[in-house]
């Protein structure tokens, strides 16, 4: 039993990260684990894929670029990543610089929970566009090709990609859909909602995390800090997809239960209208949290292999075999 | 189809009527046998409707009115006894044959009614049966008129007979004129006109069956026409009239229903028949060179008086020419002699039996041996007269027969040329038959029918023969030259009559008038009116010598017929069929016998005797003209092959024999590798003319247009990393020259790297007669292809092996493509799916989403990389151009100090070449003002070198140069009071340190260890202190977090359990 409640550490974490993306209700257990199992799942393949790949460049550490080598063919994935490892590097040469301020510290963080938004720190941006911002250059982009690499000139490095535009933009949906989210809070609720957005499986917690995807076990050597925070990215970004597919799944459900009850109810009408209205009574129908099972189909939708990755082995005959996909 | 519906409600007045005008086109004459037609036609005539009726149900009774025939001889009645049965049975056949042919006739109209509203061609036959059946749709107002008659007439079996006799007699004028179209048929109708009104009242035997009383004398022979020209043209009729009769068959054999179950019969006496043939050319090879040689030394000695020469073996393709030149013999400027030398030279191919010798020899033997060739090709009947009877097959046959004789024996004497005339030739056939009938006396021995249908065929044929008498040349020439000097009279013309015409004018009159008898013959045209009669006359007599000889020797016979058992076996069937099948099918039968034995023989030749595939038999070659036959039968417009190639191939095309099934067929020769290069050789002359003697002048539209498209951007992002790769060789370089001292001249040596070009396949590969589709071709498209994807993708060169795999993966992809396409368009699918969403459908399944990723690759991956690819090469000339400026800086006499002894030496056979760096390109050459644009490279190696190391100080010094040197006052002792009060005991404490410092310092020095003053005394720094006097500074992590000293991690070690708790 205390195996049992060891195993699940997030449960906080990803309540949070639920609230954040619009389920109101507090998930319960069974949910939360469940996400969680998924996510561990998810980091360990990461894990031990990013090792594999690390052994083929013949290092024993992972580094940054081969976990990122994982999500490549998620443009917008890794352009947020991107982008949050960018600004991530602001913040630490802000901190070596000047001893770390608490204001920018803050801003890290939010940036860290929500990848990076620069739109929403009118306040501190121009401070932090001060430094230098590192552009993270993957090894396998176009000017890498070649034996020489030329120096970058400081105007160079300030334009804006067109995938980082594109990641920019998503990063804008999503702070909108945020805006959206908050717009009728009251300002209690909003700060209990931005302190939730600081929710992350890494931050502060490198050691426990450490622990509960087993890397010691898994990896031969110490992943450095990058990586851990990029998996710290990842894991929000997979309880985000599983959340929103999930939501979606709900939504599609309850429609259709009210679809089934309208037909029904179009017998029983009488029944219904006598029913009256009292003051105390309860709301008429409570909004339903998300329930493992619906975690379970956003999985599995999730993980559903399109076309794409079984095209090659079509009228071949046979069972497509498939690793889990990242999601 | 209200039209048919006579036949649907099986109205047998209406079929009655179309019998009859059948009859009247001479439609039942080529269907039937002869019996058989007689028997048809004399119940037509008689026009009795209930014996019509009766017969059609198959209610009849056939008796042979013996009674009524008195005029003709005994003899000949009990030959037609023979075929002809009496009774029920036989008459019931007939009767369900006359069914099937009319019926047929309505399944014609039916189709080609259906054609017609189609209004697709119209076949010529049908539309007979076509207007045949629209006048018998008219009748039935004529009935009606006539009173209720159709209901009664449907049930007139039932109805009491005079009621049909009344409608009969009502009919009888209309019909009488539809009869009278053939004189044959008025004058028999006219001869039994007594029968006729006998007829009408319809007898019933006991069983209740119509007797049908047939006068026998309607199966005598037709009276001898008495005159001789009468019979020529008879006989030419005749013949005409059996090809035509036997195209008519031809064409029926679509018709014809049939079973295989004889082909394996017909199958061992064609092979019978073959092995005769083979023995007689064997025997008769050598006789016919002997003679032959014989004969040639004969005209040879001849040769001087060639005045007369026989043109009238001259082929029939030259009948015309000489009626022409015979025409207008005035005009030609010719002799006689000269005319006719012409005509030898001429004329190429004489027949085999051609002989100057012997006149009149050709046209006879080419007739006599067609005639023998068919009989023999009759193997329905031949196969027992083929060869000799042997003495182990009838061991008395000697002492029955004095003269036996068989067809290859007359085919042996034919080719020995031992007949003088027709009549001799005649006799012998029909002798053999005869021989036959003899021996065999038993009315009912299976041998006898087969002699009588070959004595049939044989009459029938006889005609074909021409009346001619051989004589020999000197004879002939003699009597013309008598005739000649009496007067050039052309009554004699005698045999060499063509000759005779050629010399007298007068003569022009006679042969006209004879060619206008137009006789397919050439037989026509020579007569001896004398020997004509006789020969002609002889087979009917002989023939019936014979039968009276048969009738003797009958009872000999039956004691010998125990030795034929052995030949019995399945013929005895076959006899009894034969008896009941139909003359069509008989027709088909003899006509077709040949090819189905052909057919069934290289089948047969396919399995081995357990009946299983041969592996190495030779295939069944499918002859291209046999696709035209299937096309042919597909139209039915002809359905077997025309008669004309009929008679030249002998081999009707046999559709359901045909084991190609009448797949388009071809004549594979096989490949003739002389032929093949032959033709190829033209092809690649052709094509070298046409590209001016440069193959790679004229490209396969395997090249791609490099102006356009995407190859084009392909070819333009290759050709840009070229350039970005060549820079970066520079740029290392030039990073060489400036860490390294030396630098060997192998490492200045430029990678070679070629443009891309578009490389066509090969030249050989580009001819017409090459498949561009071929696989290996195709393969090594899809390979250039695909490396160049690899190659705008950043690998310079790649392993053939993995562009081998990569192009197999992209070959598999493709048919996989392909695949889905074709399974989708093929699908049976109720819910069929437009070729745009097949399509769309098929790349999704194999990966792409949408179209439109096919756009984006485009244009994120190629577009943009090319964009990206001309940004990064300018980057990188650029940062080539900062590297090389101070090489080339301030080049003036000093540079001569860094690098001396290479100008002394003049040693400049290292030079890089024209312009290795690009300096015009880079725009350096007019920014320095250079002369040439080639540098030692030793001397820009140097200067390099040394800009670099004097550069690499500066640039450390640079690095820090915002930096000035800031020289912190030193603070004295007496400073201390004015710090702030904080401090103030930090810097007492720092006094003391430093005086005792100073005091140490100057022992060792050994000065005086006197304080000095203390504005003098300076505090010490940190550094100067001692190391382990020094304070600890505390440092920060990057991370900025102060960690605490790194504890052991318990989970690494490996703990023991206790050893009590095992002993527990």
């Amino acid at each position: 039993m205390a195996s049992q409640e060891n195993k699940h550490k997030y449960r906080v974490e990803i309540q949070q990260m639920m609230f954040v993306l619009g389920e109101s209700n507090d998930a319960p257990i069974e949910t939360t684990s469940l996400i969680e199992d998924i996510v561990r799942g998810q980091v360990i393949e990461i894990l031990l894929q990013a090792t594999k790949s690390a052994g083929v460049r013949g290092t024993k550490s992972i580094a940054p670029e081969d976990v990122i080598f994982l999500m490549r063919h998620d443009k917008a994935k890794v352009n947020r990543l991107r982008t949050y490892l960018s600004w991530k590097d602001v913040r630490k040469n802000a901190k070596d610089q000047e001893g770390g301020g608490t204001e920018s510290l803050m801003e890290g963080d939010a940036s860290g929970g929500a990848a990076g938004a620069p739109a929403a720190q009118a306040s501190d941006s121009k401070m932090l566009t001060k430094y230098k911002k590192l552009k993270i250059r993957l090894p396998w982009e176009l000017q890498f090709m070649f034996s020489e690499q030329h120096l970058e000139g400081a105007e160079e490095s300030e334009q804006v990609d067109d995938d980082e535009k594109a990641a920019t933009m998503a990063s804008l949906k999503r702070l909108k859909m945020a805006d959206d989210r908050t717009k009728n809070m009251t300002k209690e609720e909003y700060v209990h909602w931005s302190e939730c957005r600081q929710a992350s499986f890494t931050f502060r917690k490198a050691k426990r995390f450490r622990e509960w995807a087993q890397i010691t076990q898994l990896c031969d050597s110490r992943p450095n800090d990058d990586v851990i925070d990029i998996l710290g990215f990842l894991t929000f970004e997979i309880v985000c997809s599983l959340t929103e597919e999930a939501m979606q799944i709900k939504n599609a459900e309850e429609k259709l239960i009210q679809q089934l009850i309208v037909k029904a109810g179009n017998l029983n009408k009488e029944l219904n209208k006598r029913k009256r209205k009292y003051l105390f009574d309860k709301p008429d129908e409570l909004a339903k949290p998300i329930m493992p099972y619906h975690i379970e189909e956003a999985w599995r939708r999730l993980q559903s292999t399109d076309f794409k990755h079984k095209a090659a082995r079509s009228f071949g005959g046979g069972l497509v075999k498939t690793r889990t996909r990242f999601i | 189809m209200e039209k048919l519906s006579a036949f649907q409600i099986n109205n047998k007045y209406k079929l009655f009527q179309l019998a009859k005008e059948l009859n009247s086109t001479k439609f039942f004459e080529t269907c039937l046998n002869d019996n058989q037609y007689k028997i048809i036609n004399h119940l037509l005539s008689t026009d009795n409707y209930e014996l019509w009726s009766n017969f059609l149900e198959g209610n009849c009774y056939l008796q042979v009115n013996k009674s009524s025939t008195a005029d003709e001889s005994s003899q000949g009645d009990k030959e037609n006894e023979e075929v002809i049965e009496e009774g029920h049975k036989p008459i019931k056949m007939l009767a369900l044959h006359i069914r099937y042919l009319l019926w047929e006739k309505a399944i014609d109209f039916y189709y080609s009614s259906r054609d017609l509203d189609q209004s697709v061609y119209t076949i010529e036959e049908v539309t007979d049966d076509y207007e045949l059946i629209d006048k018998l749709d008219k009748m039935p107002e004529e009935n009606t008129v006539n009173g209720e008659t159709t209901e009664v007439d449907s049930l007139s079996e039932a109805k009491p007979a005079p009621v049909v006799r009344e409608e009969e007699d009502d009919y009888d004028e209309d019909e009488e004129e539809e009869e009278e179209k053939d004189q044959n048929n008025d004058k028999r109708s006219d001869d039994h006109s007594e029968d006729h009104d006998k007829d009408n009242d319809v007898q019933y035997n006991d069983e209740h069956q119509a007797i049908l009383e047939v006068p026998s004398s309607i199966f005598e022979e037709r009276p001898e026409p008495e005159t001789n020209t009468e019979l020529e043209q008879q006989s030419a009729t005749e013949s005409r009239l059996n090809i035509e009769e036997q195209e008519n068959l031809i064409k029926e054999f679509n018709k014809v229903y049939h079973n295989f179950e004889y082909d394996r019969e017909t199958l061992i006496k064609r092979r019978k028949l073959e092995k005769s043939d083979m023995q007689l050319e064997e025997a008769g090879s050598d006789e016919i060179d002997g003679i032959k040689t014989g004969t040639e030394n004969v005209t040879n000695n001849d040769g001087t008086d060639n005045m007369v020469i026989n043109l009238g073996s001259a082929s029939l393709s030259l009948k015309h020419l000489l009626n022409t030149i015979q025409q207008q013999r005035d005009e030609i400027p010719l002799n006689d002699f000269e005319l006719r030398t012409l005509f030898m030279d001429v004329r190429k191919n004489r027949g085999k039996w051609a002989s100057d010798e012997r006149v009149g020899q050709e046209e006879l033997y080419e007739a006599c041996e067609k005639v023998v060739m068919d009989l023999r090709g009759y193997t329905e009947h031949s196969t027992p007269f083929l060869n000799k009877v042997s003495k182990r097959e009838a061991p008395n046959y000697g002492l029955i027969i004095k003269t036996p004789m068989d067809l290859n024996t007359v085919m042996k004497k034919l080719k020995g040329l031992q007949y003088n005339s027709k009549e001799e030739f005649v006799n012998d056939l029909m002798l053999i038959w005869n021989n036959c009938l003899t021996y065999n006396v038993d009315p009912k021995h299976f041998l006898r029918a087969h002699a009588i249908a070959m004595q049939k065929r044989t009459q029938k044929l006889i005609p074909s023969i021409p009346n001619i008498t051989i004589r020999s040349r000197a004879e002939v020439e003699k009597e013309e030259e008598l005739e000649n000097e009496d007067k050039g009279s052309p009554v004699g013309a005698g045999k060499s009559s063509k000759k005779g015409r050629k010399r007298t004018r007068e003569d022009q009159i006679k042969t006209e008038d004879e060619t206008k008898t137009d006789s397919p013959d050439p037989s026509s045209l020579s007569e001896t009116p004398a020997t004509g009669i006789s020969a002609t006359e002889v087979p009917p007599v002989e023939n019936e010598n014979k039968k009276a000889d048969a009738i003797d020797q009958d009872n000999e016979e039956e004691e010998e017929e125990v030795d034929a058992d052995v030949r019995e076996d399945n013929d005895n069937d076959n006899n009894d069929d034969e008896d009941e099948v139909g003359p069509e099918l008989q027709a088909w039968r003899t006509l077709t016998a040949k090819s189905r034995a052909h057919y069934c023989a290289q089948r047969a030749g396919l399995f081995d005797e357990n009946y299983k595939l041969k592996p190495n038999a030779h295939a069944i070659i499918r002859e291209s003209n046999e696709m035209s036959n299937f096309n042919h039968y597909l139209n039915n417009t002809l359905v077997v092959s025309k008669s004309s190639n009929l008679l030249e191939n002998d081999e009707p095309y046999l559709l359901e024999y045909d084991i190609t099934g009448g797949l388009p067929g071809f004549k594979y020769s096989g490949v003739n590798e002389e032929d093949e290069e032959r033709r190829e050789q033209r092809l690649v002359d052709v094509y070298l003319q046409q590209a001016n003697g440069d193959a790679s002048k004229i490209k396969s539209p395997f090249v791609l247009p490099t102006d356009s498209g995407l190859n084009k951007v392909y070819l333009e992002n290759i050709t840009e990393m070229q350039e970005i790769r060549k820079i970066c060789f520079k740029i290392s370089l030039i990073r060489q020259m400036q860490t390294q001292l030396f630098v060997h001249h192998t490492q200045l040596r430029q990678p070679e790297i070629d443009t891309l070009k578009e490389v066509d396949v090969d030249p050989v590969s580009k001819l017409s007669n090459h498949d561009p589709f071929h696989k290996d071709i195709q393969y090594s498209i899809l390979r250039r292809n695909i490396s160049k994807i690899a190659m705008q993708t950043g690998y310079e060169t790649t392993e053939p092996a993995a562009i081998n795999t990569l192009t197999q993966i992209a070959e598999r992809y493709m048919e996989n493509l392909i695949k889905s396409i074709k399974l989708h368009s093929e699908s049976s699918s109720s819910n069929q799916l437009t070729t745009r969403e097949i399509l769309l459908l098929s790349l999704l399944e194999n990966g792409i989403d949408k179209p439109d990723d096919l756009y984006t690759f485009v244009k994120e991956k190629v577009v943009k990389q090319q964009a990206k690819l001309k940004d990064l090469r300018l980057k990188l000339s650029n940062f080539l151009k900062e590297l090389l400026k101070p090489g080339l800086e301030n080049f003036n006499e000093k540079s001569f100090d860094d690098n001396s002894e290479q100008f002394m030496t003049g040693d400049f056979s290292n030079d890089l070449g024209d312009d290795f760096f690009g300096f015009k390109e880079l725009g350096l050459d007019k920014e320095f003002k250079m002369l040439s644009s080639s540098i030692p490279i030793y001397l820009l190696h140097s200067r390099l070198h040394n800009s670099y190391s004097a550069n690499g100080i500066i640039n450390k010094r640079n690095k820090y140069e915002d930096f000035k040197e800031y020289n912190v006052p030193k603070l004295y002792a007496s400073d201390i009071e004015y710090q702030i009060g904080i401090l103030a005991p930090f810097y007492s404490k720092l006094l003391d340190k430093s005086k005792h410092h100073y005091v140490k310092v100057q022992k060792k020095k050994g000065e005086s260890t006197a304080l000095p003053e203390n504005d003098k005394l300076v505090l010490i720094e940190d550094e100067e202190l001692p190391q382990k006097q020094r304070n600890v500074r505390p440092r920060l992590p990057p991370t900025g977090k102060i960690t605490s000293t790194k504890k052991k991690i318990i989970a690494n070690s490996f703990i023991l359990p206790d050893e009590d708790e095992l002993t527990v």
